[in-house]
């Protein structure tokens, strides 16, 4: 018996389809790029309503379609309510992107800021971050490529992620930013207009005081306030999501791509529009028990439950957005990274002489190599979505001090911010093992406050500015 | 004495019957075994898989995990039905106590193995220890933006 909401062969096609318009419209984009600079930062000439829909859109993820569903059915309200909190990532950023594009006028990547500011130990660190974070990310979401796949239509979760990993390698390869930006306004689109169609259909269709009853009398721990675990996961979230978005070169190549004076705005407008999706989404994982749906994973809840409501046809429409939620995440990490290995590993480390056509050669097989990477990571299916994320929560949390403090603190010194982003990772990571996944962020960024404070007291030299801009 | 004797009719029949028993063996023995969490769960939620003592790879037909929180299954029954083809069940939203599950099918007359399964929350006091430690880092890290960004908007970047 197979109760799919969709035949496979339905799945594949528009799977099919999209990756031919996608990677087509990324080729058309692409003949556009003169420079390296074209490639990686779209020319620094991103306008507010591309700037504040690819802020939105690549925020829009696994986290938000898979991962928020998946937590509000293990934790109940606070799940869904605490991953909305993650919008404060981009709330929060917004003043720092300002900040970032008065400071790095010229530079490329984060990484470049932290060798500039901190120093060569303080970069290592933040590298070997970078990269566990960037592949966690990147094979959750080829990963959530199979899982959506399998949900809706028992796709064997290899093809799909193999078809997710191929399509958005694809056009990336050929467009690179302006493609991933180009991409994320219309993905932007099909997400809100998408979300809101379910959202309508959902409560039509089910009803609110119906699964409400049913929560009460079978499982009234999804509706406690003071459920333990996800009272501990709830600022654990916060601080994952603050991690992410401060450290991570998605969102700096992003602040450094847009014009002047336009970073600010949409990182706040970004962020303001991501905050009602994981109450919707996760809103869907609320009716599983009142329809009878257990899956044999967590993170398959979402589509699962989405496409029993809504029929075939819903079940196409969570399709496409899951799909370009995956989408306009996938081609922005991918961007991200391999202008983070050009820049900082192979043009400051290794060719510093490199010319502008070596430097955009290389950025190409870089993206290529992340995608065979990652998908070799996806092959076997190691955990579930949300425990592989907040494992590297472990990690990113511990930048948020240094990261702040960096680009405002003059006194913060490289040795302490080394330190902190340590200390900060190992201690995540005992917590992580010891207590939960739902600890590990908190603890991170809690230890690296405290060596930072340290760091600020201690400190007796204060950083000049101006040695952020390289071209001075 | 008479020694007993054995015809070639019912010689015939005997092996014809000992041949049909061979091939209604598999069906005869088939079970299902369910396996479940090994250690006392901390979360409320937990995934169970059932197999098939006959050929893993076979689908399970109707398959339902039924959870009660008696040995007898009398108290609080509920039912779980698994998805599609699935052998492995996420089940969410299970309050301090200890259950007991089995799995049972439409192709199997009996029900698996039960197994146990310990509930049992972390304290609150951990929880909200943890909320409240958050809650001040958060603070004191809005705040330390607010006020850097306050500032470095009244003087320029090359203060």
């Amino acid at each position: 018996m197979t109760e799919f909401a969709l035949d496979t062969s339905v799945g594949l096609t528009i799977v099919v389809l999209f990756g031919i318009g996608w990677i087509l419209f990324g080729y058309w984009l692409g003949r556009k790029n003169k420079t390296h600079e074209d490639f990686a930062l779209a020319g620094r000439n991103v306008g507010f309503a591309f700037a504040a829909a690819t802020a939105m859109a690549t925020w829009v993820t696994s986290n938000t379609t898979l991962v928020a569903p998946q937590l509000t059915y293990q934790f109940g309200l606070w799940g869904m309510i605490g991953y909305s909190f993650a919008a404060l990532g981009l709330l929060l950023f917004a003043p720092m992107a300002k900040r970032i594009k008065q400071l790095l006028p010229n530079g490329y990547t984060s990484g470049d800021f932290v060798r500039l500011r901190y120093g060569q130990v303080a970069w290592w660190v933040f590298i070997i971050i970078s990269v566990v974070y960037a592949f966690g990310w990147l094979i959750s979401l080829g990963m959530a490529g199979g899982i959506l796949l399998e949900s809706l239509s028992g796709l064997d979760y290899h093809i799909g992620m193999t078809a997710i990993l191929i399509i958005c390698v694809g056009y990336t390869l050929f467009g690179g930013m302006r493609a991933v930006i180009a991409t994320d306004f219309i993905q932007a689109l099909i997400i809100i207009v998408g979300v809101s169609v379910i959202a309508y259909w959902l409560i039509d269709n089910v009803g609110l005081d119906s699964i409400h009853q049913n929560l009460s009398a079978e499982h009234p721990q999804l509706l406690d306030v003071l459920f333990p675990a996800a009272v501990m996961f709830l600022f654990n979230n916060i601080f994952f999501g603050l991690g992410e978005i401060f450290h991570s070169n998605v969102w700096w190549s992003r602040a450094l791509s847009f014009k002047k004076d336009v970073a600010y705005k949409a990182y706040l407008t970004g962020g303001l529009m991501w905050l009602p999706i994981p109450i919707v989404t996760g809103f869907i994982a609320l009716a599983a028990p009142q329809l009878g749906i257990f899956p044999p994973s967590a993170d398959m809840i979402g589509p699962t439950v989405a496409a029993a409501v809504l029929g075939k046809a819903g079940a196409i429409v969570v399709f496409i957005v899951i799909f370009s939620a995956l989408a306009s995440s996938l081609d922005s990490l991918l961007a991200a990274t391999s202008d983070l290995v050009t820049q900082d590993l192979f043009h400051k480390k290794f060719k510093p002489k490199a010319s502008d056509k070596t430097l955009m050669r290389f950025n190409r097989y870089c993206i290529l190599g992340l995608g065979i990477m990652t998908w070799l990571f996806c092959l076997p299916r190691i955990a579930t979505l949300g425990a592989l994320l907040n494992f590297a929560g472990a990690f990113v949390a511990s930048t948020i001090w240094p990261i702040v403090l960096g680009l405002y603190q003059r006194k913060l010194s490289g040795s302490y911010a080394a330190a902190a982003m340590a200390f900060g990772t190992l201690s995540g990571l005992v917590g992580y093992f010891a207590i939960g996944f739902y600890v590990a962020a908190l603890i991170s960024c809690a230890v690296s406050g405290v060596i930072c404070w340290v760091g600020v007291v201690n400190s007796q030299r204060l950083f000049d500015w101006r040695q952020l801009n390289e071209e001075n | 004495m008479v020694k007993p004797s054995i015809g070639a009719g019912r010689m015939i029949k005997m092996l014809s019957l000992c041949f049909l028993l061979t091939l209604a063996a598999p069906s005869a023995a088939q079970s299902l075994q369910l396996n479940g969490p090994d250690s006392t769960v901390r979360e409320g939620y937990f995934t169970v898989n059932v197999s098939s003592t006959t050929d893993a790879s076979e689908p399970i037909a109707s398959l339902v995990i039924e959870a009660s929180s008696s040995k007898d299954f009398k108290q609080n029954l509920q039912t779980f039905p698994a998805l599609g083809d699935f052998k492995k069940l996420s089940l969410t939203g299970f309050s301090d106590g200890t259950y007991y599950l089995r799995a049972r099918s439409e192709d199997v007359s009996e029900y698996s193995n039960v197994i146990q399964v310990r509930v049992q929350h972390y304290p609150l006091w951990q929880a909200l220890g943890l909320f409240v430690v958050g809650f001040l880092i958060f603070t004191a890290l809005v705040v330390t933006i607010i006020r850097f960004h306050q500032k470095s908007e009244a003087e320029p970047a090359d203060d």
